[in-house]
């Protein structure tokens, strides 16, 4: 595997684990500015979601992120193999563009 | 940045929402890259690495807090097709589980952060790697920090054709919080590059020159 992967799934859960501990709790830019030009009050719920309440509890932040995390890696994942796939079918179109020896972009 | 239900009028939000449905299909249906690189895995675990930093929220200003989209950091990674399709599945996942933005929003979520957040945050670096690499790290800089911008602007707005309130203030408010959360974004984008970059050399796309 590589080695950017590890790193990169390591300081990933990391993030899940610890990460809440240095989180601002200020509110975003555009919940801000919904604040100071009176709009925050037009939020609705229309589905409420399972993980919404995240901040319940320090072990309730950690599953829900490692869950959310779980889920868009498998996504990615996925996505990553349509493009291998994708790729693998145009690869032959490609390579008959490129002249022989040539370091140059494609014409 | 992501935006919930109820801050968008419907006839801005149903657009939105009709109109991301072609743009995923054209992402998917075009996006490919190299088949011998297999670099699923580490799609995967970026995938996942952001929808984490989405969640660390830091000070941008009193009052107020910002945290990484990594919509640049994930075109200059893996191209701008897999990486709005990447943010795509990041937002649905925010939406659907953790009531991140709206699930009316979530249309208007994609073209902020996964169309206009990808595509600008990959102009830059796409201008070096055609002038041979040249300012490189200063274009992947400028592309984290104009991606959040112009999503800030987008968003400004989609809420001032909702009527919420008075364009110039919206815009004026949204472009001013997120021209700090910004210098902060293609900061950590460049270092995310880097570190990659440094551990697995090929992984990056380069200038022709280069590869």
């Amino acid at each position: 595997m590589k080695r950017a992967t590890l790193v990169v799934a390591a300081a990933t859960v990391l993030l899940c684990v610890a990460g809440y501990r240095l989180a601002s709790s200020y509110p975003d830019g555009l919940e801000t500015v919904a604040q100071r030009l009176g709009f925050a009050d037009r939020e609705r719920t229309i589905l409420l979601a399972p993980l919404a309440d995240y901040e319940r509890s320090r072990t309730w932040t950690i599953v829900a992120s490692l869950t959310g995390a779980a889920l868009c890696f498998a996504a990615a994942f996925v996505i990553g193999r349509f493009s291998e796939r994708n790729g693998a079918r145009r690869r032959p179109r490609k390579e008959k563009r490129v002249a022989p020896g040539s370091a140059g972009p494609l014409e | 940045m992501h935006i919930p239900d109820g801050f968008l009028s419907p006839a801005v939000w149903v657009s939105l929402d009709v109109a991301a449905v072609p743009a995923i299909v054209y992402c998917a249906r075009r996006q490919s890259m190299d088949a011998t690189e297999m670099r699923a895995p580490l799609l995967g675990v970026m995938g996942a690495f952001v929808f984490a930093a989405q969640m660390i929220n830091f000070p941008v200003g009193p009052g107020a807090s910002g945290h990484l989209v990594g919509a640049a950091l994930l075109a200059v990674l893996f191209g701008p097709r897999a990486a709005a399709l990447m943010m795509a599945a990041i937002l649905g996942v925010q939406a659907l589980l953790f009531q991140d933005g709206g699930i009316t929003a979530l249309g208007a979520n994609f073209w902020n952060l996964g169309v206009l957040g990808v595509c600008i945050g990959y102009l830059p670096y796409a201008v070096s790697l055609r002038a041979g690499g040249r300012w490189r790290d200063a274009a992947i800089f400028l592309g984290g920090w104009l991606a959040v911008v112009a999503g800030a602007a987008a968003v400004g707005a989609q809420l001032a054709l909702s009527g919420v309130a008075s364009p110039k203030l919206l815009l004026g408010s949204l472009i001013g919080i997120h021209v700090i959360t910004g210098l902060i974004e293609g900061a950590l984008t460049l270092a995310a590059v880097r570190m990659i970059e440094r551990l697995n050399p090929e992984l990056l796309r380069r200038a022709p020159e280069a590869a």
